[in-house]
């Protein structure tokens, strides 16, 4: 029971020797099969801090674990076999020519039976609804339909830990709960991990757990009820942006954080 | 500045073939001075309207007028330029219009290019950084050295230094943090309301479109299939479903809250302030 499937101790980067750290001290674990939600504002360090987990970046001091492996030069290329990256701009992650051979691009060093390489291309352009683009230029895609190939991409390789770093942005909201109910699916049948890094509010509460990151540090890190409750200059859901409008009309409100359905019945008591 | 397109029909040129229609046969008139949301499902043809408005996407069929410029298929460069000039567009991928060494040059490259002395622009760049909620010492750092919200900000702050008349903007709250979201949400809304400046905002996020916009322009399959009033299109459950929109949470939690207690609040409420007077007025609160 709980493993972990990452690790961080006391990661701390920066850019530019002259510069300030942009991650200090950062510390923090995720267990298998955990769904961990990571926020914080703009420049707060969660890119970086995606880069690193995946050996992109090179940390000044502090050590990464990964999939129970020390993340180093020679561990590297095996921890990136099981941990896939989707990047805040799709636009720099395609490769191939047509959406299918761009899929397929990944899978390349896995040496696995071109049959089973086409098999798993169709089922990920399925999985987030691109299969009838798949002959189309990555390219020419609108700006929601880049980023499900990008998605298709890591979900081709069938990792076991999935770092998205603000996927969803540019989907519509039905197909972003629609994705984020696959993902689910993946994780209850699989054990999939999902780091997921992003500004909506309501994903990150129907989350596990949600991390805080402020200027490069830790700020917080639970459940998102109580971190929708403590941190009170963090945008919360809407449930819970109600309750706080209507507390500071000083009007009768519930005690703490709910959930939309809890709020109405509490409306109805 | 007036925007008018007329029976626009539209593709993209894959060498020797077409890309399906991407718009087909759109009509559609926008006032100046007004806040308009485009909104439609992924592939809908929205960030392609918007690419027509800016002479990136030239009609195949019909034109589309914009000022007193007209753009159709023949229209030469130099015309498109000086559309550029009124229309300022941000992209749907900021990285795809960021390009100079450092983030001043970027910002201050329009206004130079439209006759700004140094010492003016450089004034602006540093008033439109404040502007869009970054520190001055970022003007002076490359820009694809920034984080994706800061390059956001950036482009942002670029389009907004040209004074345009009229302002496309293509999924610009996306990457943004929830406070710099209501920022500059709230900067577009205050040069359109004093600088009467025209606002046409491409967006999957229902809230930002029912909170600020007043219009609502609805894409499917590269037709404009509504064009009204926000807040009509929100109150109509029917159309939502056919076009597959979401309705604003303000809505679905007093829909979800209408269907469970049997009470009708008195209006159609876009945002949790409507919601909560709303909930006040019935006495739950
Ligand atoms: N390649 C780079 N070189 C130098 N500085 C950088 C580079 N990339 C990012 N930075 C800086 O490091 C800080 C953290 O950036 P990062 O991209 O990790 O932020 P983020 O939390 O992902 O923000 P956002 O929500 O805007 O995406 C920012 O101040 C940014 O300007
Ligand atoms: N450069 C291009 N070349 C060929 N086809 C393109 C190009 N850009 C977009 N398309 C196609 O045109 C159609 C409309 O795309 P557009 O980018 O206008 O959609 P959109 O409504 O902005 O979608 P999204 O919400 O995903 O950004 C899509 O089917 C898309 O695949
Ligand atoms: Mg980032
Ligand atoms: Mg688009």
């Amino acid at each position: 029971m709980n493993e972990q499937i990452i690790q961080v101790k006391d990661l701390t980067f920066k850019y530019e020797p002259a510069k300030n750290n942009t991650l200090s001290s950062v510390s923090f674990a995720v267990n298998k099969g955990e769904w961990l939600s990571v926020i914080g504002n703009n420049g707060a360090g969660k890119s970086t801090l995606a880069l690193l987990l995946i050996g992109l970046l090179k940390p000044q001091s502090g050590s990464v674990f990964v999939c129970g492996m020390p993340l180093n030069e020679e561990t590297k290329w095996t921890i990136r076999r099981h941990a896939g990256i989707v990047f805040q701009n799709p636009d720099n992650q395609f490769i191939g020519a047509t959406v299918q051979d761009d899929v397929a691009f990944g899978m390349e060093n896995l040496n696995m039976p071109v049959e089973d390489m086409r098999q798993r291309v169709t089922e990920a352009l399925e999985l987030v609804g691109m299969l009838e683009h798949r002959e189309a230029d990555p390219s020419r895609l609108s700006g929601g339909q880049k980023q499900r190939v990008a998605i298709a991409g890591v979900l081709a390789l069938h990792p076991d830990l999935l770092i998205l770093d603000e996927a969803f942005v540019m989907l519509d909201p039905r197909s972003r709960r629609e994705l984020l109910a696959t993902l689910k699916q993946l994780r209850a049948e699989q054990g999939l991990t999902i780091l997921s890094i992003t500004h909506d509010m309501n994903e990150a509460a129907a989350s596990d757990r949600i991390l805080v990151l402020k200027n490069g540090s830790v700020a917080n890190s639970g459940l998102p009820a109580d971190i929708f409750s403590e941190e009170m200059d963090v945008e919360a859901p809407f449930s819970e942006r109600l309750r706080r409008l209507l507390m500071s009309k000083e009007r009768r409100t519930p005690e703490s954080y709910l959930t939309e359905s809890e709020w109405i019945q509490w409306l109805c008591k | 500045m007036q925007i008018r397109l007329n029976q626009v029909s539209a593709d993209y040129q894959l060498g020797p073939v077409h890309s399906p229609r991407v718009l087909q046969d759109v009509s559609l008139q926008i006032a100046p001075g007004t806040f308009t949301a485009v909104v439609g499902p992924t592939g809908a043809g929205k960030s392609s309207l918007l690419k027509v408005l800016n002479g990136l996407l030239l009609p195949k069929s019909g034109w589309a007028e914009v000022g007193d410029i007209k753009i159709d298929s023949k229209t030469s460069k130099k015309a498109l330029k000086a559309v550029r000039k009124h229309i300022g567009m941000v992209f749907q991928f900021p990285e795809s219009q960021l390009f100079a060494e450092t983030v001043e040059q970027d910002i201050s490259f329009g206004p130079l290019n439209f006759g700004a002395s140094p010492e003016a622009a450089h004034d602006l760049a540093i008033k439109m950084i404040r502007q869009v909620g970054l520190d001055e010492s970022i003007l002076q750092q490359s820009p694809f050295s920034l984080s994706g919200g800061q390059k956001r900000r950036v482009a942002i702050a670029g389009v907004l230094a040209q004074e345009p008349e009229v302002i496309a903007l293509d999924e610009p709250t996306a990457g943004l943090d929830p406070s710099g979201k209501a920022e500059l949400m709230s900067l577009f809304k205050q040069w359109n309301k004093c600088k009467r400046l025209t606002v046409i905002l491409v967006t999957h996020d229902m809230e930002t479109a029912a909170r600020y916009a007043d219009d609502a322009v609805v894409m499917d399959q590269g037709k404009v299939v509504y064009h009204g009033s926000v807040r009509s299109l929100f109150a109509d459950s029917e159309k939502l479903n056919r076009w597959q929109l979401d309705v604003p949470e303000a809505r679905r939690f007093q829909l979800a809250f209408e269907t469970y207690s049997g009470i009708r609040l008195p209006n159609v409420c876009l945002t949790e302030e409507e919601l909560a007077e709303a909930l006040i007025g019935v006495g739950r609160v």
